[in-house]
């Protein structure tokens, strides 16, 4: 994994706005309702070369493919795999149920459906993965980053968003998870992209889906999916895979979030070399300051958010340069690699959070902070 | 005024959620339709009376009335003014992300310059609002009002201060169209004159007065064919109008509030504060409210490095915002606060918001508990300097 050696690397969470035509085919495509597989292809194919496109012109330097062609980070799993076919939940969200009022101002939710699992899992669909990595390979051919990673969902994100109601235990059912997805962890990385796992359930679950208990048991429930992790990332070296954590990607009072001071024991102790994690936003943005007090393990990477993914509002340069050499100050500039808070399009959709175009011009604020950044800490 | 002596004092910009079905009925009022004079009365009364309490429990110190009698913080003058004529129009006075609409094309509406699908324009643009005829302020009877209703609802709680806001000339200017006047100064001046009565009457009334100004920040953004220069000029112009407005006025029981409009949306082309900071600091008060925690502003308590703030007046920066549902965490408020302390002293700085939550947050709820993370982050900053 490039590190930050002459300069601040610049790199994102992974998944990005997608076309209206492909969203509403990857909407069909969730509802079983696919009318044309080639022309979904070909769409997948073009929109993956060109949001990579965007990505290095506009100064991103590890560059993902968008996620084009899934129809959510964590949700993908189930067209993949066989076993999810049960009737599902959404979870609710505990700091919005502080404002039931306001709850029903909320926007439209995705439609992404989220089934439970109610048989054996195994895979079904082998080739997804391929299909993905030949399309990446082709757009990073035509316009080569600095370096490129994919994206893939960890056993602990797919229990939060597809609960088990076939395996005995927690337990079981992640354990099952974790043997499949190695697989497709393993593709990604012996086609020499970095591998990306997507851990939301180490900090979002907290408020999500566990809000009864407490946060020391909270993080044993954190420190077991890291554990279950590292075994499916047991075949690939650590210095080949990063990891993302977040609080949920949704503009909300994000109260009862957990600190990341409760967390980042548990989360150090996980086998990719960099993770990457909210520092962006209003609910998360001193968290820089933990640093002070925890020494990051030799060899480790963060790759903080300098660009909120909930707003459409563009960062200031300066604001993100003032973040990145906050955490280069304490961490090693050589061990910072500044990012986004979360994805731009973690579910596709036909309206976004965060307007496209705005995304874009995030990124170039981005990249010209990283650059500002870069001379105050060079010289 | 007061400073923060002692401990670091919380107040807000302005605008504030509206009890339920208020709206209807000062817009009603507004719009010249039917409603009825005694429940609009008894309604304002007690929903000013409720809100300072609300502003109170959330632990803000320096309260005002939520502005609940106007329409909006500015079109509201137009009720108070003599010499204009309003007609319907198609068109939009005034685009406040002028810069910003045509390179986002997706993201803004392009008929009106307001972001599309997100947030509904506001009522006046919907009209052209012009003067023609010598301006004169009628509003004595509608400020004294305000007046009246702030006041009862003030009794039995504990405030350190308390305030009413009015509209500055240059921002009225943004939908008022000059059909009268030779020049634009003669045009702004008569309506600093007007004006006058009104802040005139708030500060004998022995409130604090707040002088709205987004003009200084967005104007920019609504003037896009200008240079910084002439932009420079352009605001020295409308500063010099307001400090006219405010002449014989004490400083002291006056401040400003500058912002570069409430909207959400990229602000890509905003105008930096360094470029206008001594334009704001001109203005004759004693407190200077502005933006100061929203993505694109944020990094500007830089700009204290090498300003100083003018003897005596306090800075009273945005240290939770209506950009966002996100309720600020308050350690993130008291860093903030203690950034600013740092470079223009404790005792000069209030911490306050952006700008008006009122309309810009998802529900009203969602202010509140971003007032108790105000204080509770002003709690923290006040432990850390004061120790």
């Amino acid at each position: 994994m490039k590190r930050s050696i002459d300069r601040i690397l610049t790199t994102h969470t992974g998944s990005l706005p997608r076309p209206m035509d492909l969203s509403a085919m990857l909407e069909e495509f969730d509802k079983g309702e696919l009318p044309d597989q080639g022309k979904f292809e070909s769409l997948v194919r073009e929109s993956v070369s060109k949001v990579v496109k965007i990505q290095v012109d506009s100064g991103v330097d590890v560059v993902s493919d968008g996620e084009q062609g899934k129809v959510g980070y964590s949700t993908y799993v189930r067209h993949r795999l066989t076993g999810f076919e049960g009737e599902g939940s959404a979870t609710a969200r505990s700091d919005w149920a502080d404002f039931p009022e306001a709850i029903a101002r909320l926007p439209r939710p995705s439609t992404v459906s989220r089934p439970a699992c109610d048989g054996p899992i195994d895979w079904k669909d082998r080739e997804a993965v391929q299909r993905d990595i030949a399309n990446f390979k082709a757009a990073v051919s035509a316009s080569p980053p600095a370096e490129a990673f994919m994206t893939a969902a960890s056993p602990g994100v797919i229990a939060h968003f597809l609960l088990n109601r076939y395996f005995p235990t927690r337990e079981a059912y992640l354990a099952r998870l974790a043997d499949v997805m190695k697989e497709e962890y393993n593709a990604i990385h012996q086609a020499g992209f970095l591998l990306q796992v997507d851990c939301p359930d180490l900090a979002m679950a907290r408020h999500l889906m566990f809000p009864e208990i407490s946060n020391q048991d909270f993080v044993k429930i954190a420190e077991a999916n890291i554990e279950v992790l590292n075994h499916a990332l047991s075949d690939i070296p650590p210095e080949a895979v990063r990891m993302h954590l977040c609080w949920g990607n949704y503009e909300g009072p994000h109260h009862r979030d957990i600190p990341i001071e409760e967390i980042l024991g548990a989360v150090l102790k996980a086998r990719p070399q960099a993770f990457s994690f909210e520092g962006a936003n209003p609910r998360h943005e001193h968290e820089w300051e933990v640093f002070k007090n925890v020494k990051l393990p030799d060899g480790k990477i963060i790759i903080p958010g300098v660009l909120d993914s909930t707003t459409n509002y563009i960062e200031h340069p300066k604001l993100v340069a003032q973040r990145i050499v906050r955490y280069a100050e304490l961490v090693g500039k050589e061990n910072v690699i500044a990012g986004s808070d979360c994805g731009f399009g973690t579910f596709a959709r036909t309206n976004y959070q965060v307007e496209p175009e705005i995304v874009w011009a995030k990124f170039r604020a981005m990249a010209e902070g990283a650059r500002l950044a870069t001379e105050q800490l060079w010289g | 005024m007061k400073r923060s002596t002692d401990r670091i004092l919380t107040t807000h910009a302005g605008s504030l959620p509206r009890p339920e079905g208020l709206r209807e009925i000062v817009g009603a009022k507004s719009a010249g339709q039917p409603y009825d004079e005694v429940d609009l009365a008894r309604r304002l009364q007690s929903g000013v009376a409720d809100i300072v309490k609300q502003q109170v429990d959330s632990g803000i110190d320096i309260v005002n009335d939520g502005e609940l009698s106007k329409t909006g913080f500015s079109d509201y003058v137009q009720e108070r003014m003599g010499g204009l004529e309003t007609r319907p129009s198609r068109a939009y006075a005034s685009r406040i992300a002028g810069r910003d609409v045509s390179e986002f094309p997706g993201y803004f509406d392009e008929t009106t310059g307001f972001p599309g699908g997100r947030q509904r324009p506001t009522g006046l643009a919907r009209m052209l609002v012009s003067c023609i005829s010598p301006l004169s302020y009628t509003g004595q009877a509608s400020v004294q009002s305000d007046i009246g209703n702030f006041k009862p609802a003030l009794q039995g709680v504990a405030v350190e201060e308390s305030f009413l806001p009015a509209i500055a000339p240059g921002t009225i200017e943004h939908w008022l169209q000059n059909e009268h006047y030779p020049d634009d100064e003669s045009f702004l001046f008569a309506i600093a004159d007007v004006m006058h009565e009104e802040y005139k009457a708030i500060v004998d009334s022995g409130f604090l007065l707040q002088i709205d100004d987004p003009d200084l920040g967005d104007g920019w953004q609504i003037h896009n064919n200008l240079n910084v220069a002439e932009y420079r000029k352009y605001a020295e112009l409308r500063v010099d109008a307001l400090n006219h407005a405010l002449r014989g006025l004490p400083a002291g029981r006056m401040r400003l509030h500058v912002c570069w409009g409430s909207y959400h949306g990229p602000h890509l082309y905003d105008i930096p504060l360094r470029d206008i900071v001594d334009l704001i600091l001109k203005v004759q008060v004693g407190g200077y409210s502005i933006e100061a925690s929203n993505p694109r502003h944020e990094h500007e308590w830089r700009v204290f490095e090498d300003v100083k703030l003018p003897e005596g007046t306090v800075l009273i920066p945005g240290v939770v915002g209506h950009a966002t549902d996100f309720i600020e965490h308050p350690e993130l408020v008291a860093e903030r606060i203690v950034k600013y302390a740092g470079l223009v002293g404790r005792e000069n700085v209030i911490a306050g918001t952006d700008c008006g939550l009122g309309t810009r947050v998802g529900h009203p709820k969602i202010c509140w508990a971003k007032f108790h993370a105000l204080a509770e982050g002003a709690q923290i900053a006040t432990k850390q300097l004061w120790g």
